[in-house]
């Protein structure tokens, strides 16, 4: 399985904060996407259609191209706002 | 506050300088003169990658300003008009790389580290993004960097 996590507005749009998706199902972020637009609110599909949103695969930022592999941890992070 | 300067002014008996920042929250919004007020704001982080974000981003600072501590400290959940949102000191031989190094850190920090403020006040609630200046501020550093590699 591939655990996904959304934050913030994202969290918000999602409607939850985290989801899980069969790994054999996706294979890259794009595909996830496509993946989680079957299941999830069409605000959060909305929110990631440009792309703008970073992406991380376990913890580390990862581009939209980024493969996925069974027990990856992906986030879907807005721009950030610390400090 | 006075406690972490304390600490870390003794981390080695070589240090000459201790650079301290502490961020505040606002209790106004970004322009001026709107007559209208922020209440608190929420922070929230990704647990995990934040930690492994600034662990990155003080390691690169390292790299390029070497100091001999730093402290980093970053609350998160509901804080009120001038309570302290994140304190950062460095310590160095000189005073120069401390600076730079405290600098370097914050940018950072503000545009990479997996943190998403949210104000509440007059205006309803909403969350903040990366700010343009942040934004040419880390542009500043990439810049020096590719000058310094030439």
């Amino acid at each position: 399985m591939i655990k996904v996590l959304f934050f913030a507005s994202l969290r918000e749009a999602a409607g939850v904060d985290e989801i899980s998706v069969d790994a054999e199902a996706v294979s890259n972020i794009r595909e996830l996407v496509k993946a989680l637009a079957k299941q999830l609110p069409s605000e959060l599909v909305e929110a990631l259609a440009d792309e703008s949103a970073m992406v991380s695969v376990d913890h580390r930022y990862a581009g939209w191209e980024a493969e996925l592999e069974d027990g990856a941890e992906v986030g879907f992070l807005p721009p950030v706002s610390g400090g | 506050m006075g406690e972490e300067y304390s600490n870390i002014s003794r981390a080695s008996a070589q240090c000459g300088a201790v650079v301290t920042f502490v961020g505040l929250v606002r209790d106004i919004y970004d322009e001026k003169d709107s007559g209208e007020s922020v209440q608190n704001i929420e922070l929230e982080h990704y647990p995990g990658m934040t930690e492994s974000i600034c662990t990155q981003i003080i390691e690169e600072a390292h790299q390029y300003y070497p100091f001999d501590a730093v402290t980093l400290i970053h609350r998160v959940g509901k804080l009120g008009p001038n309570a302290q949102i994140v304190f950062l000191a460095v310590a160095s031989q000189h005073r120069e790389n401390a600076f730079n190094a405290a600098q370097y850190i914050m940018d950072y920090l503000k545009t990479k580290a997996t943190f998403w403020k949210r104000e509440v006040g007059s205006r309803g609630s909403q969350w903040l993004g990366v700010k343009e200046k942040d934004a040419k501020a880390v542009q500043r550093w990439l810049s020096m960097r590719e000058k310094n590699e030439q």
